[in-house]
């Protein structure tokens, strides 16, 4: 709240004596302490509570302050005016919300401290072991480059009438079953994938499928397709088979692939070690300009002046 | 005058340390009457300028 008192003195009317004028101001004074007794705005400085007590030669006037929400580098103002006095020449405030507070006694200030930010110096050393589970989405997969291994492909099996696997005179068809005019040994199936040639060509191949087990005895084939009856001398000869013959494939690439995003799983526990030097003390700094302490309210304080 | 009852801000002169607490001390135990109580000091700032001692409390009532 702000209070003004105008208090007009007709010129010309009453020249004031010395006397006069010093109770005019006493008077003067004492209305604007009345009129400002709850809640005076000064500068910035709001009093309430105001009393006023003789102290010797100087007078005691005390109550509680409240700051407002700008605080200006260098203080806050204490107008003595605001206390019923003429002149300041110490106040008095108690620490509150985490403040400090000093009179300026050449400015007639109130200045507003705290404490400095403090950076403390020393290392962190590197933490402990520990693991970090991390967990991999599906991914598309890069593309691969072309790659032909070098070599040559051969017919390393051909049909080898020369040296045929079995060879003997004489073939009796029954169905798709042909069995040998002489004996032969072979086991089951050994002639499986072979071909059945007579030696007169008079008869077509016949594919063999399958054989019994024999010793010393006729050979019984069963063959694909219609089985042939040949009198004549037989082979019976291994089927042709390509035979790739080269190098590994040769060197080549493939392309990065694209992993998916995925969310990595905690790590375990583990500790930071801070290895450093307490914080030294320092002087308090002077709350910023403009600094809103428009919170710090209550303040008990002690003026003195005259 | 009335009750005291919640407690406020009070400032204390004198010219020597003694007559400050005696000051202080009356101020916060009751002398009897019905305005006045025990009072407990939350905060106390002191000061001696010129001379003079002087002293700040913040009190509340017991």
């Amino acid at each position: 709240m702000y209070c003004f008192a105008t208090v007009k003195i007709g010129v010309g009317v009453k020249k004031l004596s010395q006397g006069e004028k010093f109770m005019f101001k006493r008077v003067l004074i004492t209305l604007l302490v009345a009129l400002c007794a709850t809640g005076n705005a000064w500068a910035g400085l709001t009093y309430s509570s105001i009393k006023k007590e003789s102290a010797g030669s100087q007078t005691l006037v005390y109550g509680t302050l409240a700051f407002d929400s700008s605080y200006p580098t260098g203080g806050e103002t204490v107008d003595p005016l605001a206390l019923g006095l003429s002149t300041v020449t110490q106040v008095i405030l108690m620490p509150a919300s985490g403040y400090a507070f000093e009179f300026d006694e050449s400015g007639k200030k109130v200045l507003v401290y705290t404490s400095a930010a403090a950076t403390p110096a020393g290392t962190l050393a590197n933490e402990s072991a520990h693991t970090h589970a991390v967990a991999l989405d599906s991914g598309a997969s890069g593309a691969t480059s072309g790659g032909t291994p070098s070599g040559t492909n051969a017919v390393s099996s051909a049909l080898d009438l020369a040296t045929p696997a079995f060879s003997g005179t004489g073939l009796t068809a029954a169905a798709q079953v042909i069995t040998t005019t002489d004996n032969q040994t072979m086991t089951l199936n050994e002639c499986a994938g072979m071909w059945l040639i007579s030696a007169t060509g008079a008869t077509a191949p016949n594919l063999i499928l399958s054989n019994t087990a024999v010793t010393g005895a006729p050979a019984v084939l069963t063959v694909q397709g219609s089985a042939n009856t040949d009198a004549g001398a037989y082979k019976i000869v291994k089927s042709v088979r390509q035979i790739f013959t080269g190098d590994a494939l040769a060197t080549h690439t493939h392309t990065s692939g694209t992993l998916a995003d995925a969310a990595s799983g905690a790590g375990s526990a583990h500790t930071h070690t801070f290895t450093g030097d307490a914080i030294s003390a320092a002087a308090m700094s002077q709350v910023a300009n403009a600094t809103n302490l428009s919170a710090v309210t209550g303040i008990p304080f002690m003026v003195l002046g005259r | 005058m009335a009750a005291d009852t919640e407690g406020g801000v009070k400032a204390f002169s004198a010219s020597s340390m003694d007559a400050l607490e005696d000051g202080i001390n009356q101020f916060l135990v009751g002398q009897g009457t019905n305005e006045d109580r025990e009072k407990r000091v939350t905060s106390l700032q002191f000061t001696i300028t010129g001379g003079t001692y002087y002293a700040l409390i913040a009190y509340e009532v017991k």
